[in-house]
């Protein structure tokens, strides 16, 4: 009985503390990707991905009512 | 309460599954509702109708899920590169565009999708712990060992582990690019289906030929352990750098080039199906027995697309170690939606589990449903010619009448079945007695090859008359097969046989109400004496008016006005690397007005202070003035300037897009893939090591909880 009012508590408690971290800011995506490279140590994707989020902002731009602009700039 | 959505999108199968307090409350695949097959998109139309069933609007979503985590896949894309660099800038070009522009941004993709009305953080499992959660929460188990097989997600292709009360853990996965699901996918191709949905084909497709490539496959082809776990020769395919599947070298192997799609059948690709379906068995029951070995469990799990080849499941049942096994009827990623749910509950929140003799699924009928005055409406609506009946038994006996006159039915009840499996709510019906009924159902309502097997169903208590079955052993979601007993009268011997041993959908319960009602409803079918078996599928392609099934909300029900049945088309996830916008909106016009204006003041601020060409910084700017004003002036300009605009640029944007990615690939890939390469680094693990024991590696737990919030 004790033991099952103490996992009760424990229970509660797991959730109470995922709840306060689902409530916090999102972590954006260039810090995850930060992490993943620094936790993994993969730091030859580094220059990779660096180019590749260029190269899609540039992709982005030109999915945008602006795009006529931005090809003519290149 | 609280609410969880799942939801998997943007590869294939995507769908939406709401939990809420531990129970399941909906669950639909978005193609479901769009009639694009396999839809990837986001399940907008299934989150909608999960949130109707709960009576929840997005707000009142506690927590949302994703089931899988796309850093992880965007490295073992860019890894792959690497590994395969210069080759693959084909699939370079074709991936990048959809990776950069939407896959990477899956929080604004379910911001998006969800009308940004959900405040909090998004949690992000692995794409074979959603799979290990969809199989095991909802299993009538206490514990039990869990195997994945699937194509591939993050970088696990299979992974097996234990799941004890709350909680699942896997201990061991094995990596991309060697796959059963892929290896099963690439002579899906090589045989002329499609990839992700001709699997079921090549299955049926199986019983028509001999196994005579086995003994090749498995001494070349494949490295296999006696613990199911193997190795690829990547040689003999092309998945991994190329937009095929196989290679030239698979070509050669077989006798020449894959057969070309809907050109005729030959036996050798009924051969080749025939070894490819007895080398999955093999592992899969390999893997099986391994798992026991580890585990001594008496229980098995089993989920991911592998899971629901219903014929290597068969035989792990009667002929494999466990003496249970049950199965997610969505094995494939639509069931990651309701397993990353169930994880966040269940594992995440730390919320018990309780155990039910049957299971946790509620038969899978977890979709829509569709009240009589609906269907009653929407029959007025569209004009049809319709009677109805106000008692079950009245219909009943027409429905059996009609059966036994060999008519084909159309059958629509209750809530829509979450996975691939017609199980009896939108179901196509036939008399199991005709030995031509298969290749009517087939050719005439389902307009497909007329070797396609179909599912019968049977009463739980009669069930062995017809088929070798464990006693109590009961299939309710039409993923097991069972051979069939010799029998001179009843059903159609070749349309059981045509079945493959046959997928038994055999139960009882009271929970599986309206199963038993179908199987019911064969019993009628006057036969002398009775056949309870009753062949179906589900009304894939089912492209006349009468027999398409009412999908969505009641409000769309039927058809769309005016533009008569949409055809099912197949889907996939691709993107143009630039795409033209033909219909922007009064933002997207009043953005390119003002930006007209700015390109044409930095043109002529640029020739003025640079160039000294006062005159022409005048004609400039004057013009671009002129040509803004008219444009604000006139509003039906707009568009035409707009569109002018867009398609006068496009071809520029187009090739300088192309040369950046390709500067990219060779520039930058290739020579950092080369130099890895150089070091003897290959994250491919692409060689054989005859001499190791297994191929299985660890799999990484997370005792983190906050990892799960993080898309890596």
């Amino acid at each position: 009985m004790i033991r099952d009012e103490h996992r009760e508590r424990e229970r509660g408690g797991a959730a109470k503390e995922f709840e306060a971290e689902a409530s916090k800011r999102n972590s954006n995506l260039f810090g995850e990707l930060w992490s993943f490279l620094s936790e993994n140590r993969k730091w030859w994707l580094l220059p990779l991905i660096a180019v590749l989020v260029l190269v899609g902002g540039l992709l982005v731009l030109s999915s945008t009512a602006l795009a006529p602009f931005i090809y003519t700039l290149f | 309460m609280v609410n969880i959505l799942g939801i998997s999108a943007y590869y294939h199968d995507s769908a939406a599954a709401l939990v809420v307090d531990g129970e399941i409350v909906a669950a639909a695949q978005e193609e479901r509702f769009t009639r694009r097959k396999h839809d990837p998109e986001f399940p907008a139309r299934a989150v909608e109708y999960c949130l109707r069933e709960g009576g929840l609007r997005p707000e009142d979503l506690d927590y949302v899920g994703f089931y899988d985590k796309p850093l992880l896949k965007f490295d073992r894309l860019l890894e792959t590169y690497l590994a395969y660099g210069p080759s693959g800038f084909q699939s370079f070009l074709k991936s990048m565009p959809v990776w950069l522009r939407r896959k990477l941004y899956a929080r604004r993709e379910l911001d998006r999708g969800l009308k940004r009305k959900f405040p909090k953080r998004y949690i992000f499992t692995e794409h074979h712990e959603s799979h290990a959660a969809s199989a095991f929460f909802p299993s009538p188990f206490e514990e039990a060992a869990i195997l994945t097989l699937d194509g591939v997600g993050e970088w696990a292709t299979a992974s097996h582990g234990t799941g004890r009360g709350n909680r699942i853990q896997l201990t061991h996965e094995l990596r991309f690019p060697h796959s059963l699901g892929l290896l099963y996918s690439a002579f899906t191709y090589f045989c002329g289906f499609r990839v992700n949905s001709g699997e079921y084909k090549l299955m049926g497709l199986a019983p028509y030929g001999e196994p005579r490539y086995v003994e090749f496959i498995l001494e070349k082809m494949i490295d296999l352990k006696p613990d199911g776990s193997f190795r690829m020769d990547m040689s003999y395919f092309n998945y991994c750098q190329g937009l095929t599947m196989t290679s030239r070298r698979f070509d050669e192997a077989f006798g020449g080039p894959r057969r070309k799609p809907e050109s005729p059948l030959t036996q050798r690709e009924m051969d080749l199906a025939a070894s490819i379906q007895k080398v999955t068995e093999e592992i899969m029951m390999r893997c099986a027995v391994h798992l026991h070995r580890v585990t001594g469990m008496k229980n098995l799990c089993l989920a991911g697309g592998v899971a629901l080849n219903c014929v290597g499941n068969g035989r792990i049942l009667r002929e494999g170690p466990f003496e249970n096994i049950w199965i997610q009827p969505a094995a494939g990623d639509a069931g990651g939606a309701l397993g990353v749910a169930l994880f966040i509950w269940h594992q995440l929140l730390d919320q018990p589990r309780s155990v039910e003799r049957l299971d946790h699924q509620r038969g899978s009928l977890l979709g829509p449903r569709f009240s009589d005055d609906d269907i009653q409406s929407f029959l007025e609506r569209v004009g049809a010619r319709y009677r109805r009946f106000d008692k079950e038994e009245e219909l009943c006996a027409y429905v059996a009448k009609q059966i036994a006159s060999e008519k084909v039915v159309g059958w629509c009840q209750g809530r829509m079945e979450f996975g691939p499996r017609a199980l009896g709510s939108r179901s196509i019906l036939g008399d199991a007695r005709s030995e031509s009924m298969q290749r009517t159902m087939n050719v005439k309502i389902k307009f497909r090859e007329s070797f396609r097997p179909f599912a019968p169903s049977v009463l739980q208590e009669r069930v062995d008359e017809f088929f070798q079955v464990r006693q109590q052993e009961s299939s309710p979601y039409m993923l097991l097969t069972s051979p069939v007993k010799d029998r001179r009268q009843g059903p159609s011997r070749a349309l059981l046989q045509a079945s493959q041993g046959i997928r038994s959908h055999h139960r009882l319960p009271r929970d599986h109400q309206h199963q038993l009602q179908r199987a019911r409803r064969a019993d009628r079918v006057p036969s002398g004496g009775g056949v309870p078996l009753l062949p179906g599928d589900r009304h894939g392609r089912a492209r006349a008016r009468g027999l398409r099934p009412p999908q969505g909300g009641p409000a769309r029900i039927g058809p769309p006005q005016g533009r008569g049945v949409p055809r099912p088309v197949q889907a996939g996830l691709t993107m143009a690397i630039l795409e033209i916008n033909k219909r922007p909106s009064r933002r997207d016009l009043v953005v390119f007005g003002v930006g007209l204006l700015a390109i044409a003041g930095i043109m002529g601020a640029g020739l003025y202070f640079r160039r000294g060409a006062h005159d022409a910084a005048r004609i400039v700017c004057i013009a671009g003035a002129a040509i803004t004003a008219l444009y604000f002036a006139i509003p039906p300009l707009r568009r035409f300037i707009y569109l002018g605009f867009v398609y006068v640029t496009f071809p520029i944007g187009f090739v300088v897009s192309h040369v950046i990615l390709a500067a990219v690939f060779y520039l930058v890939v290739t020579p950092i893939g080369l130099l890895i390469r150089l070091f003897g680094n290959d994250p491919m693990r692409r060689r054989f090591d005859r001499a190791a024991a297994s191929y299985w590696v660890e799999h990484d737990p997370h005792r983190d909880r906050a990892r799960y919030f993080r898309q890596s």
